[in-house]
């Protein structure tokens, strides 16, 4: 097997591009979780093959339309969320509808084989080039460099939104430049394990760490290491068995999630 | 010179001028004139929906009146807010959330920066003194959802002191606490208020009777605001119907004897 990866290009390829992906997991997906955005994350992740469509129909770069598209989704999202009185999940949800709605249609109106387009659902990490590993590299470095400058700002809207504008903090910034960072996550992760299944990685491995730790700096180291174990064993056991990649990987950071619950549930029995 | 003094204590900081509010075109709070005067201790109480933690949301520049004018110390609400503190009622309830007690405490001294805010060594000072001061710094190291209601509402008070506030806004800051740490509380608050003015958001007219120097009854209108003196006929109008002024038999300066 390791010699399969340092054989293979493509192989070295999608193990860069699954440790690249751990550094967004963890970070953006540990605020995901504290800011109870799963639901917003999922949604800006099939909005996004909106940006799909409309990069076929026009023939713009993929990568770079479904950035724009995410992003848009996102604000738009974020800003429901704030100024809808009552139920902004229901709006949400729509909006995750009709930007699948809007890909489907453009990528049928655009002629001709669309081979490609079964790896935006389901991601593949097999056929990363060097140019996503690039775009992967950038976002992360974004991704680092604002959580590192912001992250008291970041911490004080997670844990009490009020009190921070209170503080004189701009809230509804933040929050904006947060959604941002999780639509460029998305867009990077749809990559590796496809728009449909992204919601896993952004929430399983915070949501393992989050039961190790009581602080959120660790919360998010942790769950960079576990993102990366996770990608790395099930990138290796999809190619051993030849299984599609996106799915082992999140099949495998499921499993791990039920074993820790289950396996604290009993220790907590034991010890009691 | 005791007259500047004097001048200087009974001066205004907090000027609510006839403000109006609904939620969805239902009104919450009709004309509403209060002015706060600087060292004072006013318990604004009223039923529960009856627009208190709307009115302080108000004074706070959470929410804009949509009549009227409200003036803090002087400037706008917005303004005015590195000045203010306020320990909200709904205090976070996310008992998961990874945040220790120091963390929260250090919150207190947060303020905007362009390229995000660094605390300082006087920003740990403070956090320290005043989680010492609440007693809470033996366990600084805990999350803060390991903490029991009385417990945490201390944190949030250090958080609020923390910023060396003129004012502090108290909303409900008794909820679900036993009566001795409640006590606790307002024995904290009678001495900060010697250098600050407080203003508590209550529907417990018990408890908070002993401790404030004014009271002002708040249910959609201003039913009155009183220094000293909570009047049956008070929290009849405030609550729609006859309130018993039951004081735990101890006897009350606030309380006038019952006339029925």
């Amino acid at each position: 097997m390791p010699d399969a990866f340092l054989q293979f290009e493509f192989l070295r390829h999608a193990l860069w591009a699954g440790l690249l992906v751990s550094i967004a997991c963890g970070v953006i997906g540990s605020l995901v979780v504290v800011n109870r955005l799963v639901f917003l994350a999922g949604g800006i992740a099939h909005a996004a093959f909106g940006g799909v469509g409309v990069a076929y129909y026009l023939g713009l770069p993929p990568l770079a339309s479904t950035s724009v598209f995410s992003v848009l989704a996102a604000l738009g999202m974020g800003g429901v969320r704030l100024l809808s009185k009552s139920r902004p999940d229901t709006l949400i949800g729509a909006m995750w509808a009709v930007g699948m709605a809007v890909g489907i249609i453009l990528v049928d109106l655009t002629p001709g084989y669309h081979a490609d387009l079964f790896g935006y659902l389901f991601g593949s990490i097999m056929a990363v080039s060097r140019s996503d590993l690039l775009f992967i590299a950038v976002i992360d470095l974004l991704i680092l460099a604002i959580v590192y400058c912001y992250h008291q700002e970041l911490m004080a809207i997670s844990y009490d939104a009020e009190y921070a504008a209170v503080c004189g903090l701009p809230v509804v910034f933040i929050r904006g430049l947060l959604l941002v960072l999780v639509a460029l996550s998305v867009v990077m992760l749809i990559r590796v394990v496809g728009l449909i299944l992204v919601i896993a990685l952004l929430s399983i491995p915070a949501a393992v760490a989050e039961e190790l730790t009581g602080s959120l700096r660790w919360m998010m180291f942790l769950s960079v290491a576990i993102s990366a174990v996770c990608i790395v064993a099930g990138l290796w056991l999809s190619f051993i068995f030849d299984l599609p990649s996106g799915a082992s990987i999140i099949l495998l950071t499921a499993l791990v999630y039920l074993l820790f619950i289950s396996g604290k549930r009993l220790w907590m029995q034991f010890s009691s | 010179m005791v007259k500047e003094k004097e001048d200087y204590c009974r001066s205004p900081v907090v000027s609510v001028a006839d403000v109006s509010f609904s939620y969805n075109r239902l009104p919450v709070l009709e004309n509403i004139n209060l002015t706060i005067r600087r060292g004072d201790f006013l318990g604004i109480i009223g039923p529960n929906g009856g627009g208190k933690t709307t009115l302080v949301k108000l004074i706070l520049g959470l929410l804009r009146p949509q009549k009227g004018a409200v003036h803090v110390l002087g400037t706008d609400p917005v303004k005015a807010r590195s000045r203010v503190a306020y320990v909200p009622q709904h205090a976070p309830e996310d008992r998961e959330f990874p945040i220790t007690v120091w963390e929260v405490a250090l919150q207190g001294r947060l303020q905007a920066s362009v390229w995000g805010y660094r605390y300082s060594r006087e920003d740990r000072q403070r956090a320290a003194d005043e989680l010492r001061r609440v007693e809470m710094w033996d366990l600084r190291k805990r999350p803060i959802g390991a903490l029991s209601g009385g417990q945490r509402q201390r944190v949030f008070l250090a958080r609020a002191l923390c910023r060396d506030p003129e004012i502090i806004f108290l909303d409900e800051p008794t909820v679900g606490i036993d009566s001795l740490a409640q006590e606790n509380i307002y024995d904290l608050l009678q001495s900060l208020n010697q250098r600050m003015t407080i203003v508590i958001v209550t529907h417990d007219i018990g408890v908070i009777s002993q401790h404030v120097r004014s009271v002002a009854c708040v249910n959609r209108t201003l039913i009155a605001h009183n220094e000293g003196l909570i009047t049956a006929e008070m929290l009849e109008k405030t609550y729609n119907c006859p309130v018993d002024l039951i004081a735990h038999g101890v006897p009350h300066r606030l309380f006038q004897p019952h006339s029925s």
